[in-house]
């Protein structure tokens, strides 16, 4: 892998320089989105999406199949612009894992997937704000915002998510207007 | 004339053309209409524009999981295309409980929501089910400050038919003795949790002429006539099969059949009332059928409109005659015009330190509720604006979908902060009251159609001055509560919804003491045409501040009863 060149992308965008390192060739925001690429790079959304809510004692995003209802969303629902945010940062992720580590991102280790999400994170934070709102709504919402969102939404209201990682009640029967909460207790996955 | 030996045969159901009574709409009044005058030994039919709804089988989301439905209950881009009105209150577990807005389109000169769910037990099926009396400050309201016309009742001649309405449909609510929110038939409240206790203890502290009580909710808190009791799960929209709210379908339907005398027939547009010069009363509707667009004839003696505020009033302008040519029981040429609304979606949020050792359990259909303490008595008198408004407010601690906002890392720290519960919050939003005004209106298009060839409805609504003093006045208020009781963090909204929002349209054929002014009398009678009979939202002459659904009924249930016992008179 290439250290050095990894550590000079994210020292430009320390140093203020914030244009989006990669992303610039794919700013076509307006063409037909590539859902064939979406799907091809399932197991790279899983691996994402797990990054992002990692398993732990609890089942993690990969494990709840996140990734499917993230492609389900971006494919049927959301407007073209949101559509190729998305996919244009999947190709900016997967070409920089690349020309970074010379790996795929699958075969990165832990901490090598985080600093990968993180540095596209640090790429989006240019949404953040009064510019931020501007910039969401001429652009959509950065790729990091995207995946954080959907993984969040997704793994919440997944049967593995909302059973093992939140609390579930189906059919509570009764209300409890208080009770005694102690350190380590899940919150309620419905309202 | 032997109207009542003529059948119609629809479906290889037979219907009889003729009947005692002809109900128009399935909704939370017409549910009413129909169970009080069957349960009087009337014949009654009952017409809903719209598909079937039966109880429990035809809420085909009611059990499903979050993980069931495609979209997890997000809202698509489709849905903000095809429904652009509709989509801005339904999600994914209840869209088919709310019209096409391409099917059911409608003139909006100026932005006006016009919220619709067209099938048997309308929006009763939705609702939100709060219940809250008016009181004589309300009813003197349009008389002592000179807005629309009197009320030609008072709360003692509405007060025991609250009581009847609210013995049927169980309420579950606390007695507190407030003077303009009068107290009802409760079943037991349902409880608050310890910062919503935190926060009334406190205003009580900190305010002489404010409180706070529990929401008063149509969910039942203990089983009551073989419906329920509440499980808990807070999914009512989607129908409960536990009949563990009231609706329709649940209550007032099965009732009216349970007698013999009902029959219900679905998918009949009602085109117009028609009348009858001869005997100056209307004889019958005339309906178009949803599906196959043939024109059928019902007749009856007496005729109960409950089509929706705009339903009804669209059907009385659209049934013109050479004595009416400006629609049925208009001298006045009062129908279409006063819609009102109730404003809302202002307030305020905040945060509270503390309590972290305490949770709850089990998902509340209700939160609690802070009645109107604006311009009571002089005391109370706000120079802003006359009228009030009520808080509907709620204490819950931060979870996933705050949580998920609020924290802006990722990985194994920010899963165990998403999974666990945060803060509490508690948020307050206003209910306000709009005054009735003659230049908020509907009329009916001259030229557009819709597909079954009825004029389409155009709507002119403005929130006023008033309003917007109101809304200022609330916004602020609901910090300044918060701040007082100690929350931090407090943010105001205002989020400006357009009117319709509330869903809660009311005023197009309104009650009122002089047939120059208005279309009903004290009876919910049409004051040209004596066996018409309106009870839904159309005849409010103001709004009040509260959820207006629990007068409906009420007013419903009363109109029935003087209707029979003029009908026995042979008054009608």
């Amino acid at each position: 892998m290439n250290r050095r060149k990894f550590i000079s992308s994210l020292f430009i965008l320390a140093g203020g320089a914030a244009a989006t390192y990669y992303g610039n060739k794919y700013f076509e925001s307006h063409d037909n989105p590539d859902f064939v690429f979406l799907e091809k790079y399932k197991e790279l959304l899983g691996d994402l999406a797990e990054v992002i809510i990692p398993a732990t004692d609890t089942p993690g995003a990969k494990e709840a199949k996140v990734h499917e209802y993230i492609i389900h969303m971006i494919k049927h629902e959301k407007d073209v612009k949101i559509q190729n945010n998305f996919i244009n940062g999947l190709k900016d992720l997967k070409e920089f894992t690349l020309n970074e580590f010379n790996l795929s991102f699958e075969m990165l280790n832990k901490e090598q997937k985080v600093a990968v999400v993180r540095y596209f994170q640090k790429d989006g934070e240019n949404y953040k704000g009064n510019l931020g709102k501007v910039k969401n709504k001429f652009f959509g919402k950065s790729f990091f915002l995207i995946l954080k969102e959907y993984t969040c939404i997704g793994y919440c209201t997944s049967m593995l998510g909302a059973t093992k990682g939140l609390a579930y009640q189906a059919i509570p029967s009764k209300y409890l207007a208080v009770t005694n909460y102690s350190s380590g207790q899940k919150s309620w996955a419905t309202k | 004339m032997s109207d009542s030996s003529r059948i119609y045969i629809n479906n290889k159901t037979i219907f009889q053309l003729s009947y005692d009574a002809i109900v128009v709409g399935s909704g939370i009044s017409g549910g009413w209409a129909a169970k009080e005058l069957c349960e009087k030994g009337l014949k009654t039919i009952v017409l809903e524009r719209g598909r079937q709804v039966e109880h429990v089988k035809d809420y085909p989301t009611a059990l499903k999981q979050p993980w069931e439905f495609e979209n997890r209950l997000e809202l698509t881009e489709e849905d903000k295309r095809v429904n652009p009105i509709q989509s801005q209150i339904y999600d994914e577990s209840c869209k088919h409980f709310f019209v096409n807005d391409q099917e059911h389109p409608y003139i909006q000169d100026k932005p006006f929501n016009w919220i619709r769910g067209y099938h048997v037990g309308g929006r009763s099926i939705t609702w939100g089910r709060q219940v809250y009396r008016l009181s004589d400050l309300d009813f003197t309201a349009n008389l002592k400050d000179g807005h629309g016309v009197d009320w030609p009742i008072r709360y003692s001649d509405i007060a025991p038919w609250y009581d009847y309405v609210e013995r049927f449909i169980g309420v579950s609510g606390q007695v507190e003795g407030i003077p303009h929110l009068p107290d009802g038939q409760f079943l037991p409240p349902m409880e608050m949790n310890c910062i919503e206790k935190h926060f009334k203890d406190s205003i009580k502290k900190n305010f002489d002429d404010r409180w706070v009580t529990h929401g008063r909710v149509a969910n039942l808190t203990r089983g009551y006539k073989d419906r329920g009791p509440c499980q808990y799960r807070n999914l009512c929209n989607r129908g409960c099969p536990f009949g563990g709210y009231f609706s329709s379908n649940s209550s007032t339907l099965p009732a009216a059949f349970a007698t013999g005398n009902l029959t219900l027939r679905p998918h009949s547009i009602v085109q117009e009332v028609i009348y009858d010069s001869n005997t100056g009363k209307a004889k019958g509707v005339r309906v178009i059928d949803e599906l196959t667009h043939e024109t059928i004839e019902f007749y009856a003696k007496v005729i109960f409109l409950n089509a929706s505020t705009i339903g009804t009033a669209s059907i009385l302008l659209q049934s013109k005659s050479s004595s009416f040519p400006n629609g049925l029981g208009n001298s006045s040429g009062q129908i279409g015009l006063n819609l009102m609304d109730h404003h809302k979606s202002v307030g305020a949020n905040g945060e509270y330190d503390g309590y972290q050792e305490y949770y709850y359990s089990g998902r509340r259909p209700t939160g609690i509720y802070i009645p109107r303490f604006r311009n009571l008595n002089d005391q109370t008198k706000h120079p802003d604006f006359v009228r009030g408004y009520g808080y509907q407010a709620d204490g819950e601690r931060s979870e996933w979908k705050d949580r998920m906002k609020e924290d802006d890392s990722f990985g194994v720290d920010f899963k165990k902060n998403l999974t666990a519960p945060g803060p509490w919050k508690m948020w307050m939003g206003a209910w306000g009251e709009c005054l009735p005004n003659q230049n908020n209106k509907m009329w009916l298009d001259k030229s557009l159609k819709d597909k079954w060839g009825l004029p389409l409805v155009n709507i002119s609504f403005e929130f006023g001055e008033n309003e917007r003093s109101m809304r200022k006045d609330a916004m602020n208020s609901a910090a300044e509560m918060l701040d007082k009781t100690g929350f931090k963090n407090i943010t105001t909204f205002d989020y400006e919804p357009a009117p319709g929002t509330t869903v809660h349209e009311m005023g197009t054929a309104r009650m009122g003491r002089d047939p120059k002014t208005s279309v009903l009398n004290s009876y919910n009678q049409m004051h040209d045409v004596k066996n018409v009979f309106i009870t839904d939202g159309s005849c409010m002459p103001s709004g009040g501040c509260q959820n207006p659904s629990l007068t409906y009924m009420a007013l419903t249930a009363r109109a029935c009863d003087y209707a029979v016992n003029e009908l026995k008179k042979n008054n009608l």
